[in-house]
């Protein structure tokens, strides 16, 4: 029998399955690594050389490249944590985290699954039952409607009521899909057709509802942890009002709007959200502020966000591990009174895309890659040198976090490190985030969702150093020449078909 | 040695004298450049020019090659290798006259088949990249003439995924 002083706990896992790919998949099998859990990882078809594959104890092969035949599969999944003997399966963030489908699955094959109920994850899911459930909790949401409607009449009458500019939402949405500003009454009907069936080939579910459109907010969500047990504590704020096309690009906490005042109540909010919908595991409440500082319920995101990085370097905390201790059982390890937030930390995303060209998708083979390093930088990488970077999903290569201990620091800490990060092969946005980092506004904290149409819509980076790259040029090209005279027949499986193709020089 | 070199937009004329293993002379527009150089790898040059260190990070790439410095990419092209390539390979501005995918993608849906009839600007194709998708439409009026890819299939820029026979003085609407 244990003695009384002895914490009661409930055994640790002994090996999970991560349903994800790349950096996420990489960054969960870490902490498992440092538990001693033992790993399985899923692969498809593209992904054969993907890194997760390698970080893993063991891997499972579950299809084909396409999404839908292999990490969206639900059964092979299951099939794959079945033949392994799996105990549990993360499921990362994207592809089936936050599908009440897969969760309840779970649920009935015995499998556990790290994060919420799929009770929980269905309720939340549907933004309009979200906003019922936190508005009952007193937690103030954003004034509009809290059911999804299809009579145009009824959306038409509703928007008036609301006031324009009004936004038009999927109710099951998410990532920007199926939302539309709508600034005057007469481009209603038109915006309404067009973001239903924008959200029924995205979510299969084309129910949308409005709420009132605020212009220039900032993105401000709070982390929240919560156990079997009944316990919830936020874990402060991330500030994600950088984006493009709907989607973080650069986050940092603590956020430059935030003050001791507002913190305590919107994470009292934060916490009151996750109470009201019974939550467990780690999860997000996403806010909107205002210019006048009053903020606004968004929506729960039911998962490990991307940007959980920021979190765990300026609490010391790692998610991950609370996430396999909450979901194995155990209760909380901290409190409220004993959690602490200390320095400054930003996150960027590194994405396969052209910022040139509207960050179009800009998959292909890394041919290089050098990280940096240094003390408080912090890089959880999904790719390396040789690999080809599929064109079947999402195109985040790694997110690069920096720490410092205040914010000008770690701007200057992210500057530096992004000035380092080299990746040949395909476009990436690094010379874009160094001009936001460097920008005046950035500094300033003035840093709203508009912040990218405002101050960089037409940008271009500032090519200094074009006499120093021409100067590169021209040495390769003497090398090369010296080179092929030196071993022509030397055939190489790493070169890509531009580097066959031969010197460009005469 | 002269190198006519396009930089973006611009074009510059260097000429280069090698002073010896790891040193060459650049100049242009009346701008001297002293480089001392390491090749440190394939992709890696340490330079001085001037007296000023560079990493410079160097890659092949479609029209050329890329150099990367404080982050900073460069695409950079030897010029007159681009224009015995052909010109008319104009920027996403221009309408393109083949139907082609700006990027490696994944054809999402076919919109036409062989024989149709289509107007200038009809969306003929739905391709997919990294869970972006991009309508490309018909260059010009015309017909059809062949489908050469299925839905699912992995294509490339410069892969011409349609062929349509333009209708004559097609650029014009009726």
């Amino acid at each position: 029998m244990k003695g009384k002083a002895i914490k009661e706990s409930s055994p640790m896992f002994t090996k999970i399955l991560v349903a994800n790919r790349g950096e996420i998949a990489r960054r969960v099998m870490n902490t498992c690594r440092e538990m001693g859990i033992i790993t399985v990882a899923v692969y498809s078809e593209a992904d054969r050389k993907a890194v997760h594959v390698f970080k893993a104890d063991q891997a499972v092969f579950v299809g084909d490249s396409d999404p839908s035949s292999s990490y969206l599969n639900i059964d092979k999944i299951i099939e794959a944590a079945k033949q392994t003997g799996a105990e549990a399966i993360h499921p990362g963030y994207g592809f089936l985290a936050e599908n009440p489908l897969f969760a309840e699955r779970c649920e009935q094959e015995n499998l556990v699954f790290i994060g919420p109920p799929s009770r929980v994850i269905r309720e939340l899911g549907d933004k309009t039952i979200a906003r019922r459930t936190v508005a009952g909790s007193g937690v103030p949401v954003i004034p509009g409607m809290n059911r999804p409607e299809s009579d145009p009449e009824t959306l038409e009458r509703e928007a008036a009521k609301i006031g324009y500019p009004v936004l038009i939402k999927a109710a099951a949405g998410g990532g920007g899909k199926g939302m539309r500003v709508v600034t005057q009454p007469k481009d209603f009907r038109e915006a309404c057709i067009s973001a239903s069936s924008e959200a029924k080939s995205a979510f299969g579910d084309g129910s949308i509802y409005l709420e009132k459109y605020l212009s220039r907010p900032r993105h401000v969500e709070f982390q929240i942890v919560a156990d079997q047990h009944g316990h919830v504590v936020h874990l402060f704020e991330r500030e994600c009002s950088i984006q493009r096309r709907h989607q973080k690009i650069i986050e940092e906490t603590p956020s430059p709007v935030m003050t001791p005042a507002l913190r305590e109540r919107m994470g009292a909010a934060a916490v009151a959200v996750a109470k009201a919908s019974g939550y467990v595991n780690a999860g997000t409440v996403e806010f909107l502020v205002d210019q006048g500082g009053d903020f606004y319920f968004l929506e729960v995101n039911t998962r490990l966000q991307v940007e959980h990085p920021i979190t765990e370097m300026i609490t010391g905390l790692d998610l991950v591990r609370i996430q396999l201790e909450v979901a194995a059982g155990n209760p909380l390890s901290i409190t409220q009174e004993n959690v602490r937030s200390r320095g400054h930390a930003i996150e960027c995303r590194i994405y396969a895309e052209d910022p040139e060209k509207g960050f179009y998708p800009s998959p292909g083979k890394i041919l290089y890659m050098q990280e940096p390093s240094g003390p408080g930088i912090r890089n959880d990488c999904g790719i390396y040198s040789g690999f080809q970077v599929p064109v079947e999903y999402d195109p985040i290569l790694s997110k690069l976090i920096a720490y410092a201990g205040d914010r000008n620091q770690a701007i200057q800490k992210m500057i530096k490190a992004l000035e380092d990060y080299v990746i040949l092969g395909v476009k990436t946005p690094v010379p874009f985030l160094i001009d936001v980092l460097k920008s005046e506004a950035f500094i300033k904290g003035d840093t709203f969702t508009d912040f990218i149409d405002t101050h960089f819509s037409d940008w271009k980076p500032n090519r200094c150093d074009a006499d120093a790259a021409c100067a590169a040029f021209i040495i390769d090209e003497l090398s090369r020449a010296g080179k092929t005279k030196a071993a022509t027949a030397q055939g190489s499986a790493d070169q890509s078909p531009w580097q066959t193709l031969g010197p460009w020089g005469r | 040695m002269e190198y006519r070199l396009k930089i973006g937009e611009d074009l510059i004329s260097f000429q280069a004298e090698k002073k010896g293993d790891h040193n060459i002379a650049l100049s242009h527009d009346g701008c001297l450049l002293d480089i001392e150089y390491t090749v440190v790898s394939n992709h890696h040059q340490h330079l001085l020019v001037n007296g000023s260190p560079v990493n410079a990070y160097i890659a092949p790439d479609v029209n050329g090659k890329t150099v990367i410095i404080k982050g900073i990419p460069y695409f950079i092209g030897d010029a007159d290798v681009i224009e015995t390539r052909g010109r008319g390979k104009k920027g996403l501005q221009a309408i393109p006259q083949e139907i082609t995918p700006p990027m490696p993608a994944v054809v999402v849906r076919l919109l036409v088949s062989q024989g149709d009839r289509v107007n200038q600007g009809d969306k003929v194709i739905v391709v997919s990249s990294m869970k972006m998708e991009t309508t490309l439409t018909a260059p010009a009026d015309g017909t059809v003439r062949a489908v050469n890819v299925a839905e699912g299939d992995k294509v490339m820029p410069g892969q011409i995924l349609i062929d349509i026979d333009k209708d004559e003085g097609a650029s014009t609407k009726e």
